[in-house]
């Protein structure tokens, strides 16, 4: 080919304008855009139901899960009792969520929750563990010390070390799916509380303080998705409930990626101030979320049921 | 051919007992065929007054030997068919025969022993029950404690060791029920004898699994009726005759002398007078107060020693393994009954698997809703160690674990403490579990006598309460 003069100047002109143009390019990238809301918030829908909408708002899933990676989906499953008691997560949207996972790509999912109750009890009757099975993930095994090791906790209060499940360190995506109930001391339990599932010694919590301990707990890792299952809601006698009695059929869900935020959205719905839940004050003391939710992005779906 | 037929009958009864063992489940009907064919599970139910729901079965068990003999032994009992095979190891040819003579001595005497301890109400009444013993061989994984370790250990020598030198020793000497069997079989119609085509050429007797054939005749004593006898003879010598017992014509091996009888029923006589007073001396009736937590269905501490033969069957069933055994809190008297240990596990509210399986009626079953009732205890606060009561901090492990809402928690000095309304407190023992102090500020304190607790599920509204309020932010 021949090189003329002209065809010289314009590759010139190319390339400079490339090279200009290329760190602002970079700048943009960094920029966040608020193209998703921080929060979103369901209601008149079944669980399954309810997750579609939301997670299709938040940009589905594909956002949370890269193809290839590893997730963790972290339901309530700590009591040996029926879906219709309202102290478990409800079965189909973990399977729901597990759904979501396998189509965005992820190599493996698995689910557990070191329970309060006999394990296999609890797998059993929560009926999640037949969801999580029919939806292709793994049930992994709980129920003894083996499964656990110990981590430092940094910045932790209270908290400085824990015996940590080993699925929760090595998964690439935790995805946090609580119940929304009430709680005898801590006066509500949703997301943050749910992280009491994946460490060994409870009781250590309950005997240095808990709600500090709570609070600390998530410096370790937070959950990169939460999503608080507020369906049935246990609004008294909680967390483990006596009777049918004890739950409101409120048919909501909240979806975010801060687990502070949506705690502060859980517990207006259970009708209390910030303020009486003693560890989001604190979490927000640790800059792990916040709980202005006047101040934040908030989406409201509505879905007709009957459609 | 009949040999074949034995093994096979043999083998596929102890297989089916080991899987039976091994996959309890709730209501098991199965179990109750299996309970009911050793006489002594519904002896222990009869001597409360009690007919038990498969009371036919044992009836039917004791008309079968009168008709046919001891079938039960030679045919279908799991430890009878280990002593058999123990046997062939050695294949001995002959025993001293005056040995049979003293084990059904020895026999009648423990068969009294175990009648007068079952209906005196003693605790010490399953030492000699096969079938506890057999059941207790699958505890051995559990927290059986020394005692049963030391049960099983003589049950294993007396099965395993001794039938190399006397065959069936076992049900020959110790087994109780092999006793009752044994007395119903020399009064039974059917009558294997020896017509005068015997020529004496001892070729049957190394081939019975008891060596009871001795020079043309039989050893009633310690025959189980069999049968393989009869197909070993080349001159088909052996005759099965129908005779009612008073027609029996007595051979002289079967004939003892009357003085030797004589003694041999005083001897009983005061034997049973004897254990009759040791009995009663240690006997349920001593027990008033208990240091230990029973099991729910136990109805009360005597109820439940009277017949609980520390087979430790419900171990072996508990799903949290809360069961343990070989405490001597309550004495003597609880050396190989099973008590709860809320230290480390507790007793599952969803759960009744040990009032379901248990063989002997100590647990009485009642279904799942009464059982959710009995209150096999009471909890009781320590507030000099209790973290909200001195670190003036919330923690609630009790609070949030107990399944009947017993423990609430209320403001004490504007901190969250539990409090126990031991109306419908149950004595779970899962507060106990999860107290996260050493010592447990909270403790469940044993009940002597079971009664139940407030249902906590009075209000239940039929339809769901649903809200139909707007977000709140």
């Amino acid at each position: 080919m021949e090189t003329s003069r002209r065809t010289l100047l314009k590759w010139s002109l190319l390339l400079t304008g490339y090279l200009f143009t290329s760190p602002i390019k970079k700048v943009f990238a960094n920029i966040p855009l608020k193209k998703y809301p921080d929060l979103i918030a369901i209601k008149d829908g079944s669980p399954a139901q309810m997750f579609d909408a939301g997670i299709a708002a938040m940009g589905g899933m594909k956002r949370f899960v890269k193809p290839g990676q590893s997730v963790l989906v972290k339901p309530n499953i700590g009591w040996n009792r029926t879906p219709e008691d309202g102290a478990n997560t409800q079965p189909d949207l973990v399977g729901k969520i597990i759904e979501h996972c396998k189509t965005a790509g992820a190599s493996k999912i698995v689910v557990f929750d070191n329970t309060c109750n006999t394990m296999s009890s609890c797998y059993e009757n929560s009926g999640i563990k037949k969801a999580v099975e029919k939806a292709g993930g793994t049930m992994l095994p709980s129920d003894n010390e083996k499964y656990y090791v110990e981590k430092d906790i940094p910045g932790g209060k209270i908290l400085k070390k824990a015996k940590v499940h080993k699925a929760f360190l090595e998964s690439d995506v935790v995805i946090n799916v609580p119940t929304l109930k009430h709680h005898s001391s801590t006066k509500m339990t949703a997301s943050l509380k749910n992280f009491m599932g994946v460490i060994w010694d409870r009781q250590f919590w309950h005997k240095h303080g808990l709600n500090q301990a709570i609070a600390d707990f998530p410096l370790l890792r937070n959950a990169d998705l939460t999503v608080i299952d507020a369906y049935l809601v246990m609004t008294k006698n909680g967390p483990r409930g006596i009777s049918t009695d004890d739950v409101l059929l409120k048919k909501m869900q909240i979806i975010s990626t801060d687990a502070v935020l949506a705690d502060t959205a859980a517990c207006k719905i259970l009708n209390l101030n910030t303020s009486e839940v003693a560890y989001l004050k604190l979490a927000e003391d640790l800059k792990l979320g916040t709980t202005d939710i006047k101040n934040s992005n908030i989406k409201k779906i509505y879905i007709n049921t009957k459609a | 051919m009949i040999k074949k037929i034995r093994f096979f009958i043999q083998l596929s009864f102890l297989l089916f007992t080991i899987i039976l063992l091994s996959s309890f489940n709730q209501g098991n009907q199965v179990h109750d065929f299996f309970r009911s064919i050793h006489f002594f599970p519904t002896f222990y139910y009869l001597a409360k007054f009690i007919l038990p729901t498969f009371l036919y079965i044992t009836l039917l068990m004791f008309i079968a030997p009168l008709l046919i003999g001891r079938i039960y032994c030679s045919y279908l009992c799991p430890v009878g068919f280990i002593q058999d095979m123990v046997f062939k190891i050695t294949k001995k040819i002959k025993v001293n025969q005056n040995i049979f003579s003293m084990l059904s001595f020895i026999s009648n005497f423990i068969l009294i022993i175990s009648l007068v301890s079952i209906f005196t109400s003693s605790n010490y009444q399953g030492i000699f029950d096969h079938y506890s013993h057999f059941v207790r061989l699958f505890s051995l994984t559990y927290a059986a404690g020394l005692v049963s370790f030391i049960f099983i250990f003589l049950f294993l020598f007396f099965i395993l060791i001794v039938p190399l030198f006397i065959p069936r020793f076992f049900c020959q000497c110790l087994c109780p029920s092999g006793a009752i069997y044994r007395i119903l079989n020399s009064n039974s119609l059917l009558d294997i004898t020896l017509s005068h085509a015997c020529n004496h050429c001892g070729i049957c007797e190394p081939t019975c699994p008891t060596l009871c054939i001795r020079d043309g005749a039989i050893i009633k004593n310690a025959c189980i009726t069999c049968f393989e006898c009869i197909e070993s003879c080349p001159n088909k010598a052996f005759e099965i005759a129908f005779k009612f017992p008073w027609q029996k014509s007595k051979t002289l091996l079967n004939k003892n002398n009357k003085r030797r009888e004589i003694f041999n029923a005083f001897l009983l006589i005061t034997s049973g007078l004897l254990a009759f007073f040791v009995i009663k001396k240690t006997g349920s009736a001593n027990l008033i107060k208990t240091n230990l937590i029973i099991p729910p269905g136990a109805k009360s501490l005597r109820n439940f020693y009277s017949s609980c033969t520390g087979c430790n069957l419900c171990l072996t069933v508990c799903p949290t393994q809360v069961l343990k055994n070989g405490s001597s809190r309550n004495g003597n008297a609880g050396f190989n009954k099973p008590y709860l240990d809320f230290n480390e596990a507790y007793c599952s509210y969803e759960c009744n698997a040990c009032l379901s399986v248990c063989p002997t009626g100590a647990l009485s079953y009642s279904g799942l809703l009464r059982k959710q009732l009995i209150k096999i205890g009471e909890s009781k606060i320590d507030e000099t160690s209790c973290i909200p009561f001195i670190h003036k901090r919330i923690c609630g492990s009790c609070a949030e674990h107990c399944p009947t809402g017993a423990i609430q928690m209320v403001l004490v000095d504007n901190v969250l403490a539990p409090k126990v309304d031991i109306n419908f407190c149950i004595g779970c023992g899962i507060c106990q579990k999860v107290c996260p102090t050493s010592p447990k500020s909270i403790k469940v304190d044993p009940q002597t006598v079971h009664t139940y607790a407030y249902s906590p599920k009075k209000n239940i509204p039929k339809k769901q309460q649903i809200s139909n309020e707007d977000f709140p932010f």
